[in-house]
């Protein structure tokens, strides 16, 4: 039951990790398209300068594949366990941002990462009983 | 630059989107059971997973929300800070679980409820004072 459990979590992992790559091209093409949103019209043109980027389009393949190990990890652990455990792609970001984008990360942000972390063990000792 | 401060409206829509959110992660739990306890141990394991997963009509219904989240959290962004509309997701983790509870019939015990209730706090400190104004939806 314990090996099941890694199995998920490093699943689990995977997928946030995906998350993380996602995230991060789509921050870079957002960035890059300078768009004031007002109205449905200027929605649709957003979105079309957006997918004009190849880049957003392997965004876009990263949160599919994200997708589907969720699915293969929910095929064998609750909802509620997949989905809080999920919550580390927060962790990833912040790590990401720090030592890959060199932002610098607050004070306030670290504690807010270490008690996403304590609630991630405490999710994950809940499981292994 | 769009303000710090969160409007009513903004607000109600900020827990919409939550909650369609929270829709479609039931959406994606129903298409993972329908598939039983499929084994994946190479590409034609991975592929039978893939088209077992296409098959099921949960899966584009959970799919058009996400789509729907992904629009109106867009907009969002263009009238309030993300550090303003970000703490607001922190609540999916309790409507996820709340459904998995009531709808799933999941068992959650209370050292589970004690780390979702970090991981919401957690989610809501880190995404209070976010420097960048644009990021795509958690």
């Amino acid at each position: 039951m314990t090996g099941h459990l890694v199995f998920v979590i490093f699943l689990i992992a995977g997928t946030s990790v995906c998350d993380t790559v996602n995230h991060l091209g789509l921050k870079v093409c957002a960035d890059a398209v300078d768009f004031e949103v007002v109205g449905a019209g200027s929605v649709a043109r957003f979105a079309w300068r957006i997918l004009r980027m190849p880049l957003a389009w392997v965004s876009i393949g990263f949160s599919f594949l994200s997708l589907f190990i969720m699915l293969y990890a929910l095929t064998m652990a609750s909802l509620s366990l997949a989905f809080s455990l999920d919550s580390m792609h927060h962790v990833f970001i912040a790590l990401a941002s720090r030592f890959f984008l060199k932002e610098s990360v607050s004070w306030r942000r670290w504690l807010g990462t270490a008690s996403i972390m304590i609630g991630i063990v405490l999710v994950a000792l809940s499981g292994a009983n | 630059m769009p303000k710090r401060g969160v409007p009513l409206a903004i607000l109600g829509v900020l827990f919409l989107n939550e909650a369609v959110d929270t829709f479609a992660q039931f959406c994606f739990k129903k298409t993972a059971l329908a598939q039983g306890a499929p084994a994946i141990h190479s590409l034609g394991s991975a592929g039978a997973f893939l088209s077992g997963v296409f098959s099921s009509g949960y899966l584009g219904l959970g799919l058009a929300a996400v789509a729907l989240v992904f629009v109106s959290w867009t907009v969002v962004l263009s009238k309030v800070d993300l550090s303003a509309a970000m703490p607001v997701t922190s609540v999916s983790y309790l409507l996820v679980a709340l459904v998995a509870l009531v709808f799933l019939h999941e068992r959650i015990p209370v050292l589970e409820w004690a780390g979702i209730l970090f991981i919401i706090a957690g989610v809501a400190i880190v995404s209070w004072e976010s420097p960048e104004p644009k990021a795509p939806p958690p």
